[in-house]
């Protein structure tokens, strides 16, 4: 490949980036067409003949009258909610630097991470190092740093440093009678049972958002917490009771052990955790662009682009760190064994084994495909034979708790505790239970303790067994 | 949870990047709006076949695409539409400080140029990052087909980009 073709694409990726990066917020067409769906007739006589612009009519009347709701009703509540904040802040300080980025799993969301439009090329620039704290109540939920958790709370990712501080990002009912659901972060300070709201980056958290929504939190510590999405990355260094500005899209997020990492515009970098000054991390100079990222404790590993393949992206290689993310090596394509097969998805354990899926390219969503995982224990340098796995529908997610005990899950949740040779359906399924909704979270801050959570349920599922048996509680 | 309920949720969330998608398909936000509008509520009536889905927000990327592809291919859809007049870079003006915005803006302007499959397929590898299996089906072709369009939109932006390169360097000699 010549630098020319790395040209061209390097400047189409900037080119699209740049260009989605332009358009106004989708809010008010997405309240639109939720309207018209449920009185098509009516919104159409208000539309006129064809078309209507949303973004240039901000719900001003509707956001003011909100706002002062929300504002009576968080003055209410902050009292309460400072003193619960210290005593929930107070345990972390046990465990700085603790384990987020530590809990190996995937985060599944789906519809707006996994496979939305989040990858920005050409906008991967250090951030602004300066710190801008903004401490705007969110709409309709509580004002202060905790608070009580609204009804009905769904989440959309969750993360834990150690084994009991932990976050959900998510939405729930608004607190102050506002209809419809207002974005929420609930923190837990005793490994999940008891939750209480925090301080969220409002509007940024889906509805409200526009182009600027979170889909991924993480967290490193009881202070500094990390919000991301497609075309956002807001930090926190208090525990959400403020936010800074936005760092620019991210696509992945990890943080362990001092440092954080992320994906931005396909670039991999690194920046010490609570700082915002974002630097090129050392990747090798084969590594184009990079597309997914995990992490466990000081391990890290990333799936790149190399050089001689981004014009067919058929080529990938793994690259691995295992300083926290400082320097990197190119362990090269661990599906090679398979000429047919090419990693799919990156798994980390809790035990910082990694295992790669490896798999081929069907043609069309019918067929079924080629499927199997090599793990490796020592950082990338050397991998397992393949293990064939079973056919399975085309979009399957997988989780690790360690390099033996692998998961993944269609309709079901499976479990294998044999580096994949073999399989069961976990039972009882906590996927299969909540009714066929996608799965939003699965990972592992131990070999042995895990968190499960599925789409548009209130329901966050824990193990304390490598998976074996799932223990539900309610966010509440 | 009932369906109306799912589809506004999934609607309020993902309204922002669909629209980008069809806005860099399409080259126009007003036209981008109508795809991403006419996209959902044509799926509306059959939501729960779209949550029933091992990725929702795949099966709407791929009829949102199918939107676009089928109403380029109406007659009175052929116009491209960009929201911005064209306008050829000036010989050896800004080609320093900013050359990459011109260059972003020339690549803008060739992509709208280009066959609408070659266009959706160059969207969905450099900007939503999809693998090549993702892009079939959302275009509903075979593998081959894909990195076919793929390579072919490289290689008529590339061209093109030389050529304006070479034109603007030629245009600015004394």
């Amino acid at each position: 490949m010549s630098d020319d073709d790395l040209d061209i694409e390097r400047l189409l990726r900037s080119t699209l980036s740049e260009r989605a990066r332009q358009l106004p917020p989708g809010t008010q067409l997405a309240e639109q067409i939720i309207a018209e769906a449920d009185h098509p007739r009516a919104v159409r006589e208000v539309r006129g003949p064809r078309r209507w612009r949303g973004w240039t009519l901000p719900a001003v009347a509707a956001g003011s009258v909100a706002a002062v709701v929300a504002i009576v009703i968080g003055l209410a509540q902050v009292h309460q909610s400072h003193k619960n904040a210290a005593d929930h802040r107070s345990p972390a300080t046990t465990h700085p630097q603790a384990t987020s980025g530590s809990t190996a799993r995937f985060s599944g969301n789906s519809t707006s991470n996994g496979s939305g439009s989040g990858e920005s090329s050409g906008s991967a620039a250090p951030s602004a190092s300066t710190v801008e704290p903004t401490s705007t109540p969110a709409a309709g939920q509580a004002g202060g740093p905790v608070g009580p958790v609204g009804p009905h709370f769904q989440a959309v990712d969750l993360t834990f440093a150690g084994d009991q501080d932990g976050w959900a990002l998510g939405t729930s009912g608004c607190l102050n009678g506002t209809p419809g659901r207002c974005p929420t972060i609930l923190h837990t300070a005793d490994g999940g049972t008891e939750w209480g709201s925090i301080q969220i980056p409002t509007p940024l958290i889906a509805p409200g958002c526009g182009s600027e929504c979170v889909t991924n939190l993480r967290f490193a510590n009881a202070d500094v917490g990390y919000a991301f999405g497609p075309d956002a990355l807001y930090m926190t260094t208090d525990g959400g009771a403020t936010w800074g500005t936005n760092q620019g899209d991210t696509k992945y997020l990890e943080v362990a052990d001092g440092t954080a990492l992320r994906v931005a515009g396909g670039e991999l970098q690194i920046a010490e955790v609570g700082s915002e000054q974002w630097q090129a991390a050392a990747v090798p100079p084969t590594a184009q662009s990079v597309k997914q990222l995990v992490r466990s404790s000081h391990d890290a590993y990333a799936l790149s682009v190399s050089k001689t393949a981004a014009s067919t992206g058929a080529a990938q290689s793994v690259i691995a760190s295992t300083d926290d993310g400082k320097t990197w090596a190119d362990r090269g394509d661990p599906c090679q064994p398979e000429p047919a097969l090419s990693p799919g998805q990156l798994v980390a354990g809790a035990d910082g084994s990694l295992t790669v899926v490896c798999q081929d390219s069907p043609v069309s969503k019918t067929v079924t495909p080629t499927r199997s995982v090599v793990t490796s224990t020592d950082g990338g340098k050397t991998f397992s034979d393949p293990v064939a796995l079973p056919a399975t529908a085309q979009d399957v997610r997988f989780a690790a708790a360690s390099s033996s005990v692998l998961f993944y899950v269609d309709k079901q949740l499976h479990r294998s505790t044999d580096s994949g040779r073999s399989w069961a359906i976990v039972s009882p399924d906590p996927v299969a239970t909540s009714q066929s909704s996608p799965i939003v979270f699965l990972g592992f801050e131990t070999p042995d303790t895990g968190r499960l959570v599925t789409g548009g349920s209130s329901t966050i599922w824990m193990t304390t067994d490598s998976g074996a048996d799932w223990n539900s509680h309610v966010f509440k | 949870m009932d369906n109306d309920v799912l589809f506004a949720q999934f609607v309020r969330e993902q309204t922002a990047t669909l629209l980008r998608s069809a806005y860099l398909l399409t080259g126009s936000s007003p036209a981008a709006e109508d795809l991403v509008q006419d996209t959902l509520l044509r799926l509306f009536p059959k939501w729960d076949r779209v949550m029933a889905a091992d990725v929702p927000m795949a099966y709407v990327r791929r009829s949102l695409v199918n939107g676009f592809l089928n109403q380029r291919r109406r007659p009175q859809s052929r116009d491209i539409v960009v929201d911005e007049v064209p306008e050829r870079l000036d010989p050896g003006v800004g080609r320093d400080i900013g050359v990459d915005v011109s260059n972003r803006d020339l690549v803008w302007r060739l992509l709208a140029t280009l066959p609408d499959r070659q266009r959706a397929a160059l969207v969905m590898r450099y900007f939503e990052d999809l693998a090549d299996p993702e892009i079939a089906e959302s275009l509903g072709c075979r593998l081959g087909t894909v990195r076919s369009l793929i390579s072919r939109g490289l290689a008529t932006l590339r061209e093109k980009t030389e050529r304006d390169r070479v034109s603007n360097l030629e245009g600015g000699r004394p």
